[in-house]
């Protein structure tokens, strides 16, 4: 009894402590994934699924899975190395063509900015509030708070942020859905729309090149580096990482539900969140409606403030400059100039009362499925590299597995990009 | 003077034109005059190293003679490309850990040496083609460019475990540098770079760098060693700090170990590894303590701390015990200056004492330590007996764990 008593203790304990730790890595892996789903990626999401229902949502366990393996490389690479991707392909591949990358790299986020720049935007219309005066401030706060404030205080921000995702949670709920129904339509075979009809198939990549982006693999990167994890978190960030893959899938299929038990069986065509929302309000009242708005400030807000410091942290790998969140403003200025640089430009741009995000959201994906086969072929390059490596190399299977993956990405992206320079989604 | 970016890639040919392949990398002697022994040329098929002996000039093209040999890597040899350039190097002046943007090569009297690197803006510019533009740029901004330029002498290559190189002589240069910085650079590189660089550092200066790394790579240099080099490191370290690295080795390794350490030193550490298990204290424990009995004078004491400390890295108390090791008094040193010589201990010790036991949960010893601005704490068991000290020192760390992580 006694010996069993201490042996539950014993466990418990264990659990515990391993529970600590696993709070502590809490952070890089949940936070990029996340933030996949920013203002871009919700109108991305909302118009499939206002086409096709939950149908957009098909196959989304590989979507899980693909996005978990190639956060994971990342992840993993960064824990051995201790090193950003940046600094990776400084080192490896010299200035010029760290560079060249740097460049192509800052163009898209910068589109991602921009996007993320009118998303708050709408979200501010949709408030009803008086956006010029609030899209100013709020961007104006948020430099200020990434400068100022050390890293523990602005990743409890983001956290935060994540829970304001739940809001979608809530909206699908009040859209009174057949949830039956939605699974089926999602994880076994799509009923409510023609699976043979290629535009489909071509919306269905689309959705899955938002979740997969440029600055999602180099910023799991840098975060955890900034964060200061170690090989021996390993198996505990794995974890987070998987469990960041999972959440952002849940709450994409969320979305999903909200605009399909609404706009997509009205057949009410939309093309952007804003529109969405409108739509939502007289369909399923005015909660659903806030609750959707709220999602898109969020997703706003949180893609506004970590695709910059993607930037920035690349900026610094590449060219060796001091590039923490750690640091000081007058330490880190170059760096920090970078994240200022990229938000002015996207509130400057969305100031213009005429910016078309449609087409902007084409270029950007359009050099977001650019640099994704370039920069998996530099994750596939380190982690199979023992030089680099070690012991945690790829091999045998998940060799076969992420090599195979990478490819397949990469030609759906590139096939997307056709797909929308020739209308077809 | 020429920087290394502008001669890699170069065509080389031999005296009478005939194309051998181009410029790959270069190779140097890693040590005080730092001479470029050879040239690895890529060509069609392989690489070849040939010998800078057969160098015959640099121009815009690179010649060599045509009765080229091919030779192979020396130890203590350096590649400038795989080992410098783009990568991260530690500073020695300036005590922190920079990029390296590009490599200056001088010829001085018929040998071509490496005078140093530049880890300044200037230096990515010109690799980019953009040095004029970007000087233009900033000149009308008013912001000066200026190469950032450091001599060999002021730097330590930090990526040594590209190119199969075989450093084996003691890098004086890294004596300069505090053991406590050193561990902190090595540690933002991979294991397989640590494992190049401690051999370079003479036995003391190496324990004291492994001491302060991060268990994790301490665990993994000591899996990776013989037992008989693992043992003479560690004959150096703290033995507390020993006890740590051998709990997370294997059994069968740990044992090894224990076995080639000396007999004092086995004592310690197995009395430690005894006491790991009883509570989270026993991880803290340490054996740096001097023990006195209650009727020694003043000056034995004082003659005894000169005997049996040279070694510590701190005495904040002594402690008084009886026959049987029971702990009856402490006293600090401030308290030992101010007696007189001849005043025996019982006299000025004091006998109200804070002590904790092996059991006491962390927390409570921390609080005990800030409570009565005590530096150390005696740990007891229930008989009194004395087993040894908890200092503020090794929970300092625990402590900043708490509050920044």
């Amino acid at each position: 009894m006694i010996y069993q008593k201490s042996f539950m203790k014993g466990f418990l304990n264990k659990f515990k402590w391993r529970f600590l730790i696993f709070l502590s890595v809490l952070g890089p892996g949940i936070i990029t994934a996340v933030a996949d789903n920013d203002a871009g990626g919700l109108a991305t999401y909302t118009v499939a699924a206002s086409l096709y229902g939950m149908a957009s949502r098909f196959l989304i366990p590989i979507e899980t899975m693909i996005l978990l393996v190639t956060q994971e490389i990342g992840a993993r690479i960064a824990l051995v190395t201790r090193k950003g991707l940046g600094d990776l392909i400084r080192e490896r591949y010299g200035v010029k063509i760290s560079f060249l990358i740097f460049v192509l790299y800052f163009i898209t986020n910068q589109g991602v900015v921009i996007q993320n720049v009118t998303g708050l935007k709408a979200a501010f219309e949709l408030f009803g509030l008086n956006w010029r005066f609030f899209l100013i401030t709020t961007c104006l706060l948020l430099i200020v708070f990434v400068i100022f404030f050390d890293y523990k205080k602005i990743q409890r921000i983001f956290l935060l942020i994540v829970f304001f995702y739940i809001s979608y949670i809530i909206s699908a709920f009040l859209s009174k859905p057949n949830w039956l129904e939605a699974v089926k339509e999602s994880f076994v075979w799509p009923t409510k729309i023609n699976i043979f009809d290629l535009t489909f198939w071509f919306s269905r990549i689309a959705v899955l090149g938002t979740t997969i982006t440029a600055w999602g693999q180099f910023f799991v990167h840098s975060y955890i580096i900034d964060k200061r994890l170690e090989v021996r978190h390993l198996k505990y960030e794995r974890l987070e990482v998987y469990l960041g893959a999972f959440i952002i899938n849940f709450f994409s299929w969320m979305m999903a539900v909200a605009v399909t038990y609404t706009i997509f069986i009205h057949n009410i065509k939309v093309d952007d969140g804003f529109k969405a929302a409108l739509a939502i309000k007289p369909l399923a009242g005015e909660a659903a409606f806030l609750f959707f708005a709220l999602g898109l400030f969020a997703a706003s807000i949180l893609g506004l403030t970590i695709v910059p410091l993607a930037t920035a942290y690349v900026f610094s790998e590449i060219l060796g400059f001091e590039g923490s969140l750690n640091a000081s403003f007058t330490k880190g200025k170059i760096s920090y100039g970078f994240f200022v640089l990229q938000i002015l430009i996207g509130l400057i741009v969305a100031l213009f009362p005429n910016t078309s995000l449609f087409k902007l959201t084409l270029y950007v994906d359009f050099l977001n499925g650019a640099m994704l086969p370039i920069i998996f072929y530099f994750l596939v390059k380190f982690s199979e590299d023992e030089e680099i490596m070690g012991k945690y190399t790829n091999s045998g299977f998940s060799r076969l597995l992420v090599r195979g993956l990478v490819v397949v990405i990469s030609l759906l992206v590139i096939l997307t990009f056709f797909g929308k320079i020739l209308g077809l989604a | 003077m020429i920087y290394f970016s502008q001669v890699l890639n170069k065509k080389v040919l031999t005296e009478d034109g005939i194309e051998v392949g181009k410029l790959d990398d270069l190779v140097f002697l890693s040590k005080e005059a730092p001479i470029v022994t050879k040239l690895l040329i890529k060509t069609k098929n392989k690489k070849r190293l040939v010998s800078i002996d057969f160098l015959v000039k640099i121009t815009k093209e690179i010649f060599i003679k045509k009765n080229y040999e091919e030779t192979s890597l020396a130890d203590n040899e350096l590649y400038i490309l795989r080992n410098l350039l783009d990568k991260q190097i530690i500073d020695i002046t300036g005590n922190k850990v920079v990029r390296v943007n590009d490599v200056v090569l001088q010829k001085e009297k018929n040998q071509w040496y490496v005078l140093g690197v530049d880890v300044g803006v200037l230096g990515i510019l010109r690799r980019l083609g953009l040095s004029e533009l970007g000087e233009k740029v900033m000149g009308i901004l008013k912001i000066r460019l200026s190469s950032q330029f450091l001599s060999w002498a002021e730097i330590q290559p930090l990526e040594l475990s590209r190119g199969e190189v075989r450093l084996k002589k003691e890098e004086k240069k890294l004596k300069k540098l505090r053991p406590e910085d050193l561990a902190d650079y090595l540690e933002e590189t991979g294991l397989s770079n640590i494992q190049k660089i401690i051999p370079l550092l003479n036995k003391n200066m190496a324990a004291k760098v492994i001491a302060d790394l991060n268990i994790n790579y301490q665990i993994g240099l000591f899996q990776r060693m013989t037992p008989k080099k693992a043992v003479s490191i560690l004959e150096l370290i703290d033995s507390d700090e020993v006890v740590d690295i051998l709990f997370f080795l294997s059994k069968k390794r740990r044992e090894a170990i224990l076995s080639l350490l000396s007999k004092e030193k086995q004592k310690e550490v197995k009395y430690l590894l005894s006491v790991h298990k009883s509570g989270e204290i026993g991880d803290y424990l340490s054996l740096e303590y001097l023990l006195v009995s209650s009727s020694k004078t003043v000056l034995e004491v004082k003659n005894l701390i000169k005997k049996e400390t040279t070694d510590f890295y701190f005495l904040p108390y002594i402690y008084v015990v009886n026959e049987k090791k029971q702990l009856i008094g402490v006293f600090s040193l401030h308290e030992l200056l101010l007696q007189e010589d001849t005043t025996f201990v019982y006299k000025f010790m004091n006998q109200n004492l804070i002590t904790i036991y092996l059991t006491t949960p962390v927390d409570i010893a921390l609080r005990k330590m800030i409570k009565y601005k005590l530096s150390a704490l005696p740990v007891i068991d229930k008989e009194k007996k004395f087993l040894g000290i908890l200092t503020f020192d090794d929970l300092s760390e625990k402590l900043y764990e708490r509050i920044f992580k």
